[in-house]
């Protein structure tokens, strides 16, 4: 029996105004899985959020948390794990006091997972004792971090939650994504880094301007992976010999060739080995550019 | 409807404040209520001539309030200065209910707990009415301090005043309440106080000037907590409360409806 999926969304849309926030989404995130919410930043990702977490009402559409149309229901939140993007908290308390506060209203969870919070604050490095205004912005997104798994929920929907984390501690947090949907935890992760969402994500849905305009297995996304090059020849007359496949919005400069490469990096090497560079470039595409230059060409 | 969790915190947050707030007003009315000047009403009178009618309503007659000691605290303290500091309170606070979370975004954090919107603002606006009542607690020490100084007497319609003022603090709270659900905090302060000043005016000044004013005058809030009934005539309306706590909690509960479904804009 095909299981009910823990977040679904069916048209789902929200205007503020006129401005579009999102559009006719439809997504389905299953249960116990890493699904990735990739998009630049504007493109909608805390919008949609934000209305199936019910801070803002949908314009239209339907939206069913654990199958329930209403998702400000109890028994619903308490399954939730939520990390805002923006995280902040009452600067006057200790770290201690806040997650003490926040831990109350998940009290029944507690009773199974009492070890869970120290656990999780001793893993990030976190002195509990320390006031919350005195906080890095890192420490404050390691605290959202514990705050959102401490009580154990079955669903966890993250917004950017790296952000601010240094390299040592974004490891850290993959691996306890990793771990708790290990256990049967269900993921929902927004980010804007690619190569983040490629890591840990076993799904990634791509918005742009408000609309979904992929949903794909990771494996599927990678065999789409783009390169954006820069290549400087000695002399004009090479960029003409050159013929190359599976590039888009190419661009010449006097001697520099600028474009977006979607194929086997090896095989372009190959191809400008005979020539006489002066300069060479090849680096991930920014989302913005993965966005403009090679979904527009898809669709 | 009530959540301890939440009442307990926005309680212990907001209680420095609401501490300071207090000793000062204590402090203050201590020495207000020490320097009763305690004339005889023939020096009183004097003052009474001297004073336009105008500025007799607005600040209580010299006559009563020089001469006796309730005609004194009204003057003083109960006509004005007392709502002007408990109201200040409780606006404060309850812009601290929603309007300041939406502003420092706090407030995604605490909807996604277990509770609901009701929940939050029931709790806060009681943890609230408890703050505005220990600066009530500690405004009466001061008064009685300071009777006690100047070897007066003390009075029970003291406590009268005090709790036919609650009422009207709650609406002046109820209020701001509201209008923190569509401005951010200062332009919602702004516009609340600017309100009851209005109110104020209308009906301790205009409504004595012009007759179109004071067939406005029960639609002020003011209208409804008459100081000086209670201190000088003795007259205490249940139905004034009454009529303030009905209006307070039929703006609350609108604000608790408006709240439900409301956007929550950052």
């Amino acid at each position: 029996m095909k299981s009910i999926p823990v977040i679904k969304t069916k048209e789902l849309t929200k205007y503020y105004g006129k401005v579009i926030g999102i559009e006719n989404i439809n997504l389905e995130v299953r249960r116990k899985e890493i699904f990735g919410f990739l998009g630049p930043n504007g493109a909608g990702k805390t919008t949609f959020i934000r209305t199936i977490l019910g801070l803002i009402q949908p314009t239209s559409g339907i939206i069913m948390l654990f199958g329930e149309k209403d998702r400000n229901k109890l028994e619903i939140k308490k399954k939730i794990g939520y990390l805002p993007e923006s995280f902040s908290m009452y600067e006057d308390l200790k770290i201690k006091e806040m997650l003490d506060f926040i831990q109350k209203f998940f009290y029944e969870n507690y009773e199974k997972n009492n070890n869970k919070k120290e656990d999780l604050i001793e893993r990030f490095n976190i002195n509990p004792s320390n006031k919350i205004r005195t906080c890095s912005k890192g420490t404050l997104q390691k605290i959202g971090i514990v705050q959102s798994f401490m009580h154990n929920p079955e669903l966890l929907i993250l917004d950017e939650p790296t952000i601010g984390l240094d390299p040592l501690m974004q490891e850290e947090f993959y691996k306890l994504v990793l771990e708790e949907n290990k256990k049967g935890k269900t993921i929902f992760l927004s980010s804007h880094n690619l190569n983040e969402v490629e890591k840990i994500c076993t799904r990634v849905g791509i918005v742009k301007n408000g609309r979904l305009i992929v949903m794909e297995n990771i494996p599927s996304l990678k065999t789409k992976k783009v390169k954006k090059v820069e290549i400087t020849f000695a002399s004009l007359e090479d960029i003409n010999k050159l013929m190359l496949e599976d590039v888009y919005n190419l661009s010449i400069d006097k001697n520099k060739l600028s474009f977006v490469f979607k194929g086997e990096i090896d095989i372009l090497i190959k191809k400008i080995v005979p020539y006489q560079l002066i300069d060479f470039s090849c680096n991930d595409p920014t989302l913005e550019e993965l966005f403009l230059e090679y979904y527009k060409g898809e669709r | 409807m009530f959540i301890t969790n939440i009442f307990v915190m926005f309680f212990k947050r907001n209680l420095k404040l609401t501490l300071s707030l207090s000793i000062g007003t204590s402090v203050l009315f201590l020495w207000i209520t020490y320097f009763f000047p305690n004339l005889d009403e023939v020096d009183a009178l004097v003052f009474t001539k001297a004073w336009p009618p105008l500025a007799k309503s607005l600040f209580g007659d010299p006559l009563t309030g020089f001469s006796t000691l309730e005609g004194w605290l009204n003057l003083q303290i109960f006509h004005m200065t007392i709502w002007m500091i408990s109201g200040g309170l409780i606006s404060l606070l309850s812009t601290e209910v929603i309007t300041k979370e939406i502003e420092t975004r706090k407030i995604d954090l605490i909807l996604s707990f277990s509770l609901k919107r009701s929940q939050l603002i029931v709790s806060r606006f009681l943890a609230s009415l408890v703050l505005l009542l220990i600066l009530q607690f500690f405004i009466l020490i001061g008064i009685y301090g300071g009777i006690l100084l100047c070897n007066g007497k003390f009075r029970l319609v003291i406590i009268y005043a005090m709790i036919a003022g609650i009422p009207l603090y709650l609406t002046i709270g109820s209020i701001t309440l509201l209008m923190g659900l569509f401005f951010r905090q200062i332009p919602t302060l702004v516009i609340c106080w600017t309100f009851f000043s209005i109110s104020f005016a209308v009906e301790e000044v205009f409504s004595k000037i012009s007759p179109i004013f004071s067939k406005l005058s029960p639609l002020c809030l003011f209208h409804y907590y008459k100081s000086g009934d209670i201190l000088i005539r003795n007259i205490f309306s249940w139905a004034d409360i009454i009529t303030l706590l009905v209006i307070s909690m039929i703006v609350l509960i609108f604000s608790i409806f408006v709240f439900r479904e409301k956007d929550v804009l950052i």
